[in-house]
């Protein structure tokens, strides 16, 4: 009696099953659809966004100035024109470099941008200063190889070097390696 | 350097060394289409690169007048004044289309127009006009 009892209890409860409900299923879908549609129009957004950081830095960082046999032991003052890139901004700087090859044959080149407050230096430009770059704003000056003498605290910075079929390409500022 | 690069808590530190005011005028007359008026500012702007980038740290380029011409002088010598007795020893005034005469602006120390400084070439000018302001500088007070 009891046994056939249980057995009338037992066959109310809800079957349990294993597989996956209708909700879930539904769920699942529209979860998963809805996260593909997204990372569909999100993906392309941000890859646009950080393509300038993923953009190989070739040789577009030398640029091409003078011939090696143009440079002189005096410093001469060259023009060049370097592409920048900033993000999405390229633009075009016109820059200014003093080349000399040192007693040793070494070729180098100074940035005329003065270390005191960032006006532009010329080489023996002041009568007073003979044989060194002057700045006419207030009065640092400074040797062949960029050495400060008076206001700057700093010697010039010079150009990345790099020869290369006789023709002298220079690069990015460094601070000046020469000056011990 | 432009007067908004000049941070306040650095000013006192700059001030002796910072002596010269550039005051640019545009000279627009109102007339002018939208393209007409970029190419006046950029104009203005290359012109005003002779006197900013070799002279960057002496020099402070104050905001433009950027309507009105030589109708304005008066206006602009009581500027020129003006910034002079705020501290600067010198003042420039700068334009690439309008012509002041210089007993028209008596305040300011030099007046930098292409008119001014004529050259076969943008470098000739500009070497000239680098040459004209260490004048001024040398007989002024020498820093």
């Amino acid at each position: 009696m009891s046994n056939q009892h249980e057995e009338h209890e037992s066959s109310h409860k809800p079957p349990v099953r294993k597989e996956m409900s209708r909700r879930q299923f539904l769920t699942y879908t529209l979860g998963g659809a809805t996260a593909f549609m997204a990372a569909g129009v999100a993906l392309p957004m941000v890859r646009f966004a950080v393509d300038p950081i993923l953009q190989k830095k070739g040789e577009g960082a030398f640029v091409k100035v003078v011939e090696i046999s143009k440079i002189t032991s005096e410093p001469q003052e060259f023009s060049f024109e370097l592409k920048q890139q900033d993000g999405w901004y390229l633009s075009t700087a016109n820059l200014t470099a003093w080349i000399r090859k040192d007693e040793s044959g070494k070729i180098y080149a100074l940035s005329p941008i003065c270390k005191h407050l960032g006006c532009t230096i010329g080489w023996n430009n002041d009568k007073n200063f003979p044989d060194e770059y002057h700045c006419p704003c207030h009065g640092a000056h400074y040797t062949k190889q960029g050495k400060q003498l008076a206001v700057a605290s700093k010697p010039l910075d010079e150009y990345k070097v790099m020869l290369k079929d006789d023709w002298v390409y220079l690069g990015e500022i460094i601070p000046n390696t020469i000056v011990k | 350097m432009k007067f908004s690069e000049v941070e306040p808590e650095a000013w006192d530190e700059l001030r002796p060394y910072l002596d010269t005011c550039l005051i640019p005028i545009t000279g627009l007359t109102g007339k002018e289409q939208p393209y007409e008026v970029t190419g006046a500012l950029e104009r203005l702007r290359d012109i005003m690169d002779w006197v900013e980038i070799p002279f960057q740290g002496r020099v402070v380029t104050y905001p433009s007048f950027q309507y009105g011409g030589v109708e304005n002088a008066l206006h602009i010598n009581e500027i020129c004044h003006n910034v002079k007795r705020s501290g600067f020893m010198f003042a420039i005034v700068i334009s690439e289309c309008v012509e002041l005469r210089a007993e028209q602006v008596p305040e300011a120390d030099l007046i930098v127009t292409p008119g001014r400084f004529p050259g076969d070439d943008n470098q000739a000018a500009n070497l000239a006009v680098r040459d004209e302001i260490q004048r001024m500088w040398q007989n002024g007070r020498k820093r």
